[in-house]
């Protein structure tokens, strides 16, 4: 578990095009997360999202700001689970998550099989990503991140590109893999429903990057989607959504 | 084997009687240094292949991965690329003289460039998001280049080997030809010096026999061991 901070992050890039202004994609943007949680960052596509999780995993510079990963002190270790699997197609799915790991071989191989028993691949330890399906790919990724033991989890729409039916079953396999593990996740969606089920906290970006509001969700857990408290819970954040993009619109 | 191939195998094995009693007969006329003879060209065409195939891979891969090497580096390439296989051939036997580094020569000098190109273009094709990825894990350069970039340019190294083979073969056999005491180009050239078209049409023919297997049979086994990750069929659903 880790401590994230992020103080006054502004991020703006250069004109896409001639006589357009710089786009401003986060705006003074602060926010702390420490623990076992579950943080969603949710809001429309273009609300800068992606930017914040490609400054985290630093892939992009900031223009300005700071960010600080730590645990107990000390830098902390990050996993990441992208949109799409992003598994190495000439390897096997275990040789995908020893591809990642450093230290010991044996030691990890041994992570690695115990997250792919949770997530249900124990079986196709030796299968090339081409011979599974979507959902199961996407299994091996998160399993992958899970195994490099990281102190912060990193997720980008993970399920965004699934079919509704594997999406939800992979949703309850998180929400179970994130309270046995202990991790601090960060997650980002334009999913309301999904962020609500999973998160202790949502904080919806509107656009240009600034908090438009930090919500603390105390549902008990595990949730499944169809829990009548999760889905008001999800019916009162849409409204405040529309809310919002209304405002948006107005001004 | 894919009908593909068995066809083309077909073809080769119809010709294969008329060509083996123009072989016979001039392996009759000219005794029993002929198979030294073949073993010898051999020798010099591998070992040079296989300097081209290392030099040609490593020089691909620093050229795609980096704009310095990159700057430095493409033109020599190119301009490798652009002189002619006969010239490395010529330039070879004046290093080198009646030498076994002669044929060598010639071919790695030939074949080289063909595989840097075509490595170096691969590497531009890696897919980003994989590189993203590894970033993301901090997995070490080592480790990337190994098994990231090396992996997903083996598609242009076969194309680029494919022609280096063609190229290096063309090398070795001027290079013997101009420049060689024995090999199968200065027996070649031996029977047309003697005027014997026999002798010279069956070596001729037997070049293109080697070619033919050598690309049929080594290189699309070796392809497809390399690239059996891809030949899977999915297995049943399941999320």
């Amino acid at each position: 578990m880790a401590t994230l901070i992020i103080e006054n992050l502004t991020k703006v890039f250069p004109p896409t095009a001639k006589n357009r202004p710089p786009v401003q994609a986060i705006t003074g943007l602060s926010l702390e997360l420490s623990g076992h949680v579950f943080v969603s960052v949710v809001g429309p596509s273009g609300c800068g999202k992606s930017t914040l999780l490609n400054i985290l995993s630093g892939v992009e510079p900031p223009t300005s700001g700071s960010i600080s990963v730590t645990k107990d002190g000390s830098s902390a270790r990050l996993g990441y689970v992208f949109q799409d699997a992003r598994l190495l197609p000439w390897r096997t799915v275990m040789d995908n998550m020893l591809y990642v790991q450093d230290g010991q071989r044996e030691r990890a191989r041994e992570r690695a099989k115990r997250y792919l028993d949770m997530v249900g691949l124990d079986e196709v330890l030796d299968s090339y990503p081409g011979q599974l399906s979507g959902g199961m790919q996407q299994r091996a990724g998160i399993a992958r991140a899970f195994s490099v033991d990281p102190d912060l989890l990193l997720m980008d729409e993970p399920f965004s590109h699934l079919d509704a039916i594997t999406a939800r079953s992979l949703r309850d396999q998180l929400q179970a893999l994130w309270e046995d593990a202990g991790k601090t996740v960060l997650f980002v969606t334009h999913d309301i429903m999904e962020a609500v089920q999973l998160s202790d906290r949502i904080v919806v970006l509107s656009h240009g990057g600034r908090i438009h509001a930090d919500i603390a969700i105390d549902l008990p857990r595990p949730r499944k989607a169809s829990d009548p408290e999760v889905a008001a819970f999800q019916a009162e954040i849409l409204g405040r959504f529309e809310t919002m993009e209304h405002d948006a619109a107005v001004a | 084997m894919s009908a593909r191939t068995s066809c083309g195998f077909a073809a080769i094995v119809r010709g294969v009687p008329i060509m083996a009693i123009t072989l016979a007969s001039t392996l009759a006329l000219s005794a029993s240094a002929q198979n030294v003879t073949f073993y010898n060209t051999l020798d010099g065409f591998f070992i040079g292949l296989a300097i081209a195939l290392v030099v040609g891979i490593a020089l691909g891969i620093a050229i795609g991965l980096s704009d310095l090497i990159r700057a430095f580096c493409n033109d020599i390439v190119l301009v490798g690329l652009a002189v002619p296989g006969v010239i490395w051939a010529l330039l070879a036997i004046l290093w080198y003289g009646f030498s076994w580094k002669t044929p060598v020569a010639a071919v790695a000098l030939t074949a080289t460039p063909f595989i840097a190109v075509n490595v170096a273009q691969g590497v531009k094709a890696t897919s980003r998001d994989l590189i993203r990825m590894s970033r993301s894990f901090g997995v070490p350069m080592h480790k990337r280049i190994r098994h990231l970039v090396l992996p997903s340019v083996m598609d242009y190294v076969f194309a680029g080997f494919r022609f280096a083979v063609i190229m290096g073969w063309n090398a070795v056999l001027l290079a013997e030809w101009f420049g060689g005491r024995d090999g199968v180009g200065y027996q070649t050239r031996t029977f047309y010096d003697s005027n014997d078209f026999t002798g010279f049409v069956s070596w001729v023919l037997f070049f293109i026999i080697f070619i033919v297997l050598l690309d049929r049979l080594a290189l699309e086994r070796v392809a497809r061991r390399t690239f059996r990750w891809r030949a899977q069929p999915a297995e049943g659903g399941g999320h």
